[in-house]
């Protein structure tokens, strides 16, 4: 499957940040069709009707969501870009906010016409700064052309958009942690319902859209939601910004349409890194269940994922080879989750230290197969009561290689771990 | 202490400019803590202190910000700070090597800072280069794939830099 350049269309254009790069490539021409000749009903309807999901990993309609904020007539009203990807394995945001600034400008801005929103922020994480600045100058000369502040285009619409930097906490990018952390606070999720678009940041009705999710939203009113919705898969459409890394020989982003197979998405990257067997994939970052080799052929998409017990989060894809130690990657993951947790639910911010400690041990080969049935059921208590997706989320990697990887534990377990290290087998 | 003692002139209208961005004025918090860490390094007491007071929020609001996120430090640390990335990817790639090779060269352990203050050493999690792993980030650059060659040159061009 060839590579689609739609969201990548204007990376690796000289000067491809700059605004007048951007107007001389369809830059901000669906938010002056949206001022001049669509009503707010009209652009949610487009939106709905390209069945465009949230990029960031819910995969919730963008369309519904911001019929949901427009109905709540409370103000002032707030759009926030979500731009905090730390998804281990994440970096596909970042391509746009280095390359292609005003697409999210442009998208946010058309956000605000749809709902009435009054202020944009773009929470953007910490480990960015050169995209930080980037996003003002980008913000800056939106402004000065007019397509961002007051009256825009002449239409009324007065909108402008603050950059707030985030300082390095995964759980951030849960929407109502990210708004608590907008606010100033520590990062932590609240519970919901109430939902942001009822009552987000300060209380008032937020919409928060991902990165690539808003800067689809040109195309959509460009081209229409009809092409859009017929690009990928019908239950998951539109072409799909992937992140890959790990054992490929060509680890990137790479735009393909959604429900691309893992295997024609590794063939992309080049194929796997120095002829090796592939192994497993974590096809949604650090949170999403391993595949093994029996799912290459799985069509990278929100249902797809869904119906072999993974998902596809925000598309990013971690590639282990035959090499691969499977033990050690759970372990190494969840640390990160670990580490991560924001303490406010017991059972996450307790039950995986937990595991990690159980985990440890059996690397270190102190395990038992009793520890593999007692992660299970710890992982089992942590997934079902989180306040977040992220807790929920957090032990998938290791249910899944106990699951699809039984033989590396038991390994590990029957002492025969130091086989696999000196024989130089190792991760 | 009075505030001059602690912030010139062009540093308090830079507080302010910042201020002013927010409607609400606790929103401020975090932006002004990354400030504070640009200019003096870190973030002491005093100046966490000065940014709740300035904002009228209770002190702790400022203190639980800086010590609940990663990237604040709330103790001096080197002139420049290495980030190893020690997440899937980077561990795949060789992360734990390059720590290793870190500690040698550096002749610290990880979270501490070289004798002559030119560098701190630190873990973190994921820092979205993953395509690049091993990936590092020495202050606000990005570095990767690294490779203990490639650090020994990347280390020096720092260590002329202010």
């Amino acid at each position: 499957m060839s590579e689609l350049k739609v969201l990548t269309r204007r990376v690796g254009l000289p000067d491809s940040a700059k605004i007048d790069t951007y107007l001389a490539n369809e830059g901000y021409v669906a938010l002056t069709k949206v001022l001049k000749e669509m009503t707010p009903a009209q652009v949610i309807d487009e939106v709905m009707k390209s069945n465009l999901r949230g990029r960031g990993g819910a995969g919730f309609k963008t369309g519904m969501k911001w019929d949901f904020a427009s109905q709540n007539k409370t103000r002032p009203k707030f759009i926030v870009c979500n731009a905090d990807e730390g998804e281990p394995g994440t970096f596909k945001d970042r391509v746009i906010l280095k390359f292609d600034p005003h697409a999210l400008l442009e998208g946010m801005a058309i956000a605000a016409r749809a709902v009435d929103g009054d202020h944009g922020y773009i929470y953007l994480r910490g480990e960015y700064p050169e995209e930080a600045k980037i996003l003002e100058d980008a913000i800056k000369e939106a402004e000065e052309r007019g397509y961002l502040g007051k009256n825009i285009l002449g239409s009324g619409l007065d909108f402008t958009i603050t950059v707030h930097r985030g300082a390095g906490a995964y759980v951030c990018g849960e929407e109502t942690a990210l708004i608590e952390s907008l606010e100033g606070k520590r990062g932590q999720s609240r519970i919901r319902p109430p939902f942001p678009v009822n009552s987000g940041y300060r209380k008032l009705p937020t919409v928060v859209n991902n990165v690539e999710t808003l800067s689809s939203v040109p195309i959509v009113i460009l081209k229409g939601g009809d092409w859009y919705a017929g690009v990928g898969t019908a239950e998951s459409p539109g072409p799909k910004l992937f992140s890959i890394s790990g054992a490929v020989e060509n680890p990137g982003v790479y735009e393909l349409p959604m429900g691309v197979t893992l295997r024609e998405l590794i063939k992309t990257a080049g194929g796997m890194k120095d002829g090796k067997a592939f192994k497993a994939a974590f096809p949604g970052g650090a949170s999403s269940a391993c595949m093994d080799e029996s799912e290459l052929d799985t069509g990278m998409d929100f249902n797809s994922l869904a119906a072999i017990g993974t998902m596809l989060g925000s598309g990013a894809v971690m590639i282990l080879d035959e090499t691969a130690d499977m033990v050690k990657a759970a372990y190494v993951l969840t640390r990160f989750f670990d580490h991560e947790s924001c303490g406010k639910c017991t059972p996450c911010r307790e039950g995986l230290t937990w595991v990690k400690q159980l985990m440890a041990g059996i690397l270190e080969g102190r395990g038992t197969e009793e520890d593999l049935d007692l992660l299970l059921d710890i992982c089992e208590q942590i997934q079902g009561a989180s306040f977040c997706g992220l807790g929920e989320a957090s032990v998938n990697c290791v249910t899944s290689t106990i699951r699809k990887f039984r033989g590396e534990y038991l390994d590990y377990i029957n002492r025969k771990a130091g086989v696999r290290a000196a024989s130089g087998e190792k991760s | 202490m009075s505030t001059q003692e602690l912030f010139s002139d062009a540093e308090l209208k830079a507080i302010q400019g910042i201020a002013s961005r927010y409607e609400e004025a606790g929103s401020a918090v975090m932006p002004l803590l990354h400030y504070v860490q640009e200019i003096r390094g870190y973030l002491g007491e005093d100046e966490m202190a000065f940014i709740a007071d300035y904002l009228r929020i209770p002190r702790v609001r400022a203190y639980e910000v800086a010590t609940y996120y990663t990237l604040y430090a709330t103790k001096p640390r080197g002139k420049h700070v290495i980030q190893v990335c020690r997440n899937l990817s980077c561990t795949m790639a060789g992360a734990e090597g390059i720590i290793d090779f870190l500690k040698k060269e550096l002749e610290i352990e990880v979270g501490g800072t070289t004798s002559d203050g030119i560098f701190s050493l630190v873990e973190v999690e994921c820092i979205g280069s993953c395509d690049k792993a091993p990936a590092i980030m020495i202050d606000e650059d990005h570095h990767g794939p690294v490779t203990p060659e490639s650090l020994r040159e990347i280390l020096n061009t720092y260590r002329g830099k202010p």
